[in-house]
């Protein structure tokens, strides 16, 4: 705040600490943005300095490169989007090689998103990225509802476990395990991921779901089915960060219909100690830096004077 | 005349004012939107992204081409969008009054690219891809280029917009309907036909068209037989309109013969439209 203390009349608001930790991590706010949602960052500079973001998260990176799903790969729901977009990327080669310079401009601490079709496949991304200047994390991506293949690796405790520890031998990197809704048990998956020994847990991805045109008695997306994002989830990633943080020791990421400083509010609450912005990001571009601007006021409304003060607050009903 | 394409500005997502959101047809309208800041970087065959209300029905922003660049003073201020109204995102923009501030993001996708060569031009639209019409036209114009055709199909006269609203002063309208109660009855095949039998469209001038998929296929076949080159502006749905999402691609030939997929929006969303492969029209071998 600008108060001048010259003029007495109202005393300067208390400052407000954002900086978050995720493990050796450390953010100067926790506002993030959702892989897949958030393009190569770059597309952002015209709309506000991305550097003052908590981090960036970049779509998912594979080891091939990927063509995406054929269209539409894109349906309106009522207040969320369903997408089978199929993670279109150049294939790790030739990111580390065009994209990744790029990138490393930002300013914003850089998290790498990446999916393995195989444990194998996922320890020769992280070994890749862990070699490259100017990485602050790596996130697995164990969840993505949008390629076959059996990629779903977040269903089943046993693999998440292969996953993180494959990554961790091969790199010093902090990661972060993305987990999927789509399971009768997030726990369990959680657990496993921690023991494997992840930096932190992000929750969620997309919920599997289908969009219909009756009249032509065919799904809307080309590929039959996609993942549901936006504000209509937020109440069910909400309940599932809860259930994480108090099962958990270490830190979780907060993900799902967030689009206001409140929705971020009620994350922290609920026990997230950052969050990623996703969806919002496609329809309030700017959304994003304002919440980092709103969310102090929020935090000292509750008298609180950090973000630490505010995280796993909530009082459940005894 | 010159091709040398201008660095293009990058888009914003600022508030503008609804200056004027008038009826031209019974289904059609033209919303007028302050804009000081942003309107001199706009460039013909461009769009917008309209958020249409605050209150998520719907969520997504809705995709329109600029239709005019208002000009105050010979400064530009502003620009036009011209919408029908069929789905919930334009009956929103249908009720904004004089005063309402409505954010948009823009300017968005690339511009025209016109041959250096070319002194005559021909403009096929069908439906609403009248919109970007005006705008295209009136920098032809401005170029110096005095021979415009514009071949315009509507369904019928309801949907047909008027040409005082369609285009500048100074170009040739052929008008038509499928039903005939506006201009000729039948398409804008037709007249494209007839214009390329009397020599009045030949290969060197610039062609821009904007419509449907299908009649995109048609005019494509039409002048693939003749050897004229056209730049079509196309449409996908859009997540995002500024290549974030990957969710608005459509397919293109490569020069190497192999069919990809392109984004709509950051890719073009003009192509030439020799280059554009339908559904329905992909072989074996494309990876999709
Ligand atoms: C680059 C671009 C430029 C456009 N320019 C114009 C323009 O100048 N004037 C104009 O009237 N319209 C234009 N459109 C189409 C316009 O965006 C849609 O008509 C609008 O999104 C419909 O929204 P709605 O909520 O009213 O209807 P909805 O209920 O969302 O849709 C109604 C019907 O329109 C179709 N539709 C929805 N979105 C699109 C889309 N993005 N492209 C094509 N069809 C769509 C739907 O499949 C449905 O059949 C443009 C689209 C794009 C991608
Ligand atoms: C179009 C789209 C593409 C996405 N692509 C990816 C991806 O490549 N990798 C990934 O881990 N998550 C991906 N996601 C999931 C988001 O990162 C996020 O977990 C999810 O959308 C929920 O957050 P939201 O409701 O804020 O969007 C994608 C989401 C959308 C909408
Ligand atoms: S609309 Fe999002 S990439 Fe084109």
């Amino acid at each position: 705040m600008n108060a001048t203390t010259t003029q007495a009349e109202a005393p300067p608001e208390p400052a407000v600490d954002l900086s978050v930790e995720l493990g050796p991590l450390k953010l100067a706010n926790p506002i993030g943005t959702g892989s897949g949602t958030y393009g190569k960052g770059v597309e952002f500079q015209s709309f506000y300095d991305v550097a003052r973001l908590g981090c960036v998260v970049v779509k998912t990176i594979t080891v091939e490169e990927r063509a995406g799903n054929p269209p539409p790969r894109l349906a309106e729901t009522a207040g969320g989007l369903l997408n089978s977009i199929g993670l279109q990327n150049p294939g790790v080669e030739r990111y580390i090689a065009e994209v990744l310079p790029k990138l490393r401009t930002l300013g914003a601490p850089l998290v790498i998103n990446i999916a393995g079709h195989t444990v194998e496949a996922f320890g020769e991304l992280a070994a890749a990225f862990g070699a490259e200047e100017g990485i602050a994390a790596l996130e697995l991506n164990m969840s993505c509802p949008n390629v076959s293949g059996g990629l779903d690796y977040s269903t089943d405790p046993k693999v998440a476990h292969e996953v993180v520890a494959r990554a961790k031998d091969v790199t010093d990197l902090p990661l972060i395990a993305k987990l999927s809704p789509n399971v009768t048990d997030i726990v369990p998956i959680g657990l496993a991921c921690q023991e494997a020994g992840a930096t932190a847990v992000s929750a969620i991805n997309t919920y599997v779901g289908m969009a219909i045109d009756w009249r032509k008695r065919k799904p809307i997306l080309g590929r039959g089915f996609g993942g549901l994002s936006g504000p209509c989830i937020k109440v069910l990633a909400l309940r599932l960060v809860h259930r994480l943080y108090q099962a958990l020791d270490i830190p979780v990421i907060g993900i799902g219909g967030i689009q206001t400083a409140d929705d971020v509010m009620e994350y922290l609450v609920a026990g997230a100690t950052a969050v990623q912005v996703g969806t919002a990001n496609f329809y309030r571009p700017n959304c994003a830096l304002e919440i980092v601007e709103a969310l102090p006021g929020l935090i000292r409304e509750l008298g609180a004077t950090s973000v630490r003060d505010v995280v796993g607050t909530l009082e459940m009903p005894g | 005349m010159s091709n040398a394409t201008p660095e293009l500005a990058p888009p914003v997502c600022v508030d503008g004012e609804v200056l004027e959101n008038r009826w031209i047809t019974p289904v059609t309208k033209v919303m007028k939107i302050h804009a000081p800041d942003v309107a001199p970087g706009m460039q013909p065959g461009q769009f917008v992204n309209l958020e249409t209300t605050k209150t998520l029905v719907p969520m997504l922003r809705r995709p329109m081409s600029i239709h005019k660049v208002v000009k105050h003073q010979g400064i530009a201020s502003g620009f036009c969008v011209l919408y029908d109204v069929i789905g919930p995102g334009t009956q929103n923009l249908s009720e904004m009054t004089p005063g309402t501030k409505i954010s948009f993001v823009g300017p968005l996708g690339n511009m025209i690219t016109v041959p250096e060569t070319a002194r005559r031009a021909t403009i096929i639209a069908g439906g609403v891809g009248i919109g970007p019409v005006k705008f295209v036209a009136e920098s032809l114009q401005e170029r110096g280029m005095r021979d415009i055709t514009v071949v315009y199909g509507a369904r019928d006269a309801d949907h047909s917009v008027p040409v005082h609203e369609a285009m500048p002063d100074g170009c040739r309208p052929l008008l038509c309907t499928d039903d005939g109660s506006v201009g000729r009855k039948g398409f804008v095949t037709s007249w494209t036909e007839e214009l390329i039998e009397r020599n009045r469209l030949t290969p060197g001038d610039y062609v821009f068209t904007c419509g449907p998929h299908a009649m995109f296929k048609a005019v494509r076949d039409l002048l693939g037989k003749h050897g004229i080159a056209a730049e079509a502006a196309t449409e996908e749905f859009m997540g995002c309109g500024f290549g974030v999402c990957f969710g608005c691609p459509l397919y293109q030939r490569q020069p190497d013969g192999q069919v990809e997929m392109k984004l709509c929006c950051v890719d073009g969303c003009l192509f030439p439209l020799d280059t554009l492969v339908f559904e329905g029209e992909l072989e074996d071998g494309v990876s999709a």
